[in-house]
């Protein structure tokens, strides 16, 4: 569609309601490394490091496309290995000024993931300054190449306190949620072109749900 | 050094903890190989080529490193869009051969297993000490050197007893009394003195060879490097003298032609215009202590021995005879002291393998009790005495 009916503001109001798509309802999220090329003790000639320093993780809101396991039976026995994409949206990077670039590491779940590329996947109308989403492809790092802490969640067949997701609270263009700063920027609201919403971040938390069974929608409101 | 496998080399010959501590090698090992190839390209021969009227060096990469590491580059080969920016020449590891053939350049020297590399020879530290005692220049009013002065007593001869902060010695030695044999000189003389041996163990030979490509956008570019590549053969060969970091010469054989197989300028339809030329190279070298970790150090040091001495002993009680020593006694023998390494438990200088046996009375019952007990040797002359109940007296020595 021509950038006469496609003007900045569809542009960001496109941009918002795919940031409302991802981060107030489905909720999924990588956990990124951004590898520290300074901190990193890199060989001159080879161009690489068994010891790589990471900078601080960074929580990344994003779709995932979980793929299974690959069972590979070689000469060295058999082996799972996990490929997976995760669809970043470009402005969403912007707003927070992170540049993925291949060779960092992520988690999805207990798995780390090397970036082996992430491309600018797609445009918004055609509009080549407005990028769409990025599709990172991560190829899963053995413990020799990237080890880091863990962040949930993993798995329910793990114990830990944060191998399964309790607590889910919305961000809704707010710069902090009960649980910390968000980052979240929404451009329309920004621009004054619409009003912050009356009530805050919702949560589907245990404190929805009074008979304690699990967790549930939680209206601050009715509290 | 005896022929032994090939796995058991470096453990059996590299035990021990005799490695010379205030002396090293540089060890050259792949790494430097690969480091001396990469430097030659990248810095030795320089390439460089015009472009919009000024020079520009052109980038080498050692294919490849990790992506995150290509990515941040200190010294950029992409642009914004992370794409390639050429020229480049990219060198790329291939075989590494370790037969006799080394990739048919063979060695200059032989390739099967050889004695180790006697790589200095100077006098021990021990030897100030040693010159001190056998006084080879015959100094009289020395105290830390060893004289007849210093004796307390004449008797037993040579003399017997020393005096307080002065040393001297029982050795059959002309030189602890001023003669006309002693040589007072300032030059060296060296003889009767301690000498350390280093070594090294004879090198690995190993030939690695490297495919080597220039990746140009334009021919002219891709005539300015090869053309600077030819130049700069040396001899009467296509190969070019390298050294590694740590100083070692190798050379680099060049196999030609320069092969376009890369390029595409015969269909590039649907491509971008390519122009890749590429050659190989070969380079012999060895792997000499290498310091990784699990690698003991390769460097061994032997002190010589000026004087050989022979002993004969005796004892009071009954010696049996010799029997090869069973685990358990070695344990026993080393039951109080800390073993680092399995060879200490070896007999060393001053101790026997004798098994005397020790009859004891008990005083009250008047039983008696068979004992068998290793002893320690008494060996003044080295200046110390083991407490044993069972002391094995030195009679007589016979010294060369």
């Amino acid at each position: 569609m021509g950038r006469f009916f496609i003007t900045p503001r569809e542009i960001n109001f496109i941009n918002d309601t795919a940031k409302e798509l991802v981060k107030d309802v489905v909720g999924q999220k990588i956990y990124y490394f951004p590898i520290s090329e300074v901190k990193s003790k890199v060989h001159d000639v080879y161009e690489e490091s068994p010891d790589k320093v990471f900078e601080n993780p960074i929580e990344i809101d994003c779709l995932v496309k979980y793929q299974p396991q690959e069972i590979r039976t070689n000469r060295f026995g058999s082996e799972e290995y996990y490929t997976v994409e995760a669809y970043v949206q470009s402005r969403d990077l912007l707003d927070k000024g992170i540049e993925v670039l291949e060779g960092d590491f992520f988690s999805y779940g207990s798995t780390f993931f090397e970036v082996i590329k992430g491309p600018a996947t797609n445009t918004i109308f055609g509009q080549i300054e407005h990028k769409s989403y990025i599709t990172i492809t991560g190829k899963q790092s053995r413990k020799g190449q990237f080890l880091a802490k863990i962040f949930g969640p993993t798995s329910e067949a793990y114990s830990d306190a944060d191998a399964v997701q309790e607590t889910f609270v919305q961000q809704r263009g707010f710069d902090k949620n009960r649980l910390g700063e968000t980052g979240d920027v929404r451009q329309l609201r920004e621009n004054g072109v619409l009003e912050d919403p009356i009530t805050g971040p919702k949560e589907v938390s245990p404190k929805g749900d009074p008979r304690s069974v699990g967790s549930s929608f939680y209206d601050e409101g009715g509290d | 050094m005896g022929h032994q496998i090939k796995g058991e080399k470096v453990i059996k010959d590299f035990d021990g903890n005799n490695a010379p501590e205030d002396f090293d090698i540089p060890s050259i090992g792949i790494e430097d190989i690969d480091r001396a190839i990469f430097e030659l390209f990248d810095k030795k021969l320089s390439f460089e080529v015009k472009h919009k009227g000024t020079l520009q060096k052109v980038p080498v990469i050692f294919a490849s490193g990790e992506r995150f590491a290509l990515t941040r580059r200190k010294n950029p080969i992409r642009d914004r869009e992370n794409t390639l920016i050429l020229p480049l020449i990219s060198i790329m590891r291939q075989n590494i051969d370790f037969s006799p053939s080394q990739s048919n350049k063979k060695t200059a020297i032989a390739f099967r297993e050889q004695e180790n590399y006697v790589i200095k020879y100077r006098l021990s530290e021990r030897d100030r000490k040693y010159q001190n005692i056998i006084n080879k220049q015959g100094i009289k009013h020395q105290d830390n050197v060893s004289s007849q002065r210093h004796f307390l007593s004449n008797t037993p001869a040579p003399g017997f007893g020393v005096k307080p902060d002065t040393i001297s010695t029982r050795r059959e030695n002309a030189n602890i009394q001023f003669s006309a044999g002693a040589k007072v000189s300032l030059g060296e003389q060296l003889g009767t003195n301690i000498f350390e041996v280093i070594q090294v163990p004879y090198p690995e030979f190993v030939a690695v060879t490297y495919d080597i490509v220039f990746w140009t956008q334009y021919m002219q570019q891709s005539n300015q490097m090869l053309e600077t590549l030819l130049v700069n053969f040396t001899g009467q060969g296509e190969e070019i003298p390298i050294v590694t970091m740590g100083g070692y010469e190798l050379v680099a054989f060049f196999s030609g032609p320069f092969s376009n197989s890369g390029t595409n300028l015969d269909n590039f339809t649907e491509d971008e215009r390519i122009i890749k030329h590429t050659f190989s190279v070969t380079i012999p070298g060895y792997i000499l202590n290498p310091k990784h970790p699990g690698m003991p150090k390769m460097v061994r040091s032997y002190v010589s021995a000026p004087n050989l001495s022979f002993g004969v002993y005796s004892g009071d009680a009954e010696s049996i005879n010799y029997q090869p020593e069973r685990k358990g006694e070695t344990v026993k023998r080393h039951v109080l002291e800390d073993l680092t390494n399995i060879k200490e438990h070896e007999l060393v200088r001053g101790e026997s393998r004798e098994i005397i046996q020790n009859t004891i009375i008990n005083p009250f019952t008047k039983s008696t009790k068979t004992e068998f007990s290793k002893i320690r040797t008494r060996n003044q002359r080295a200046g110390e005495t083991v407490a044993s109940s069972e002391i094995i007296e030195e009679i007589e020595r016979i010294e060369s």
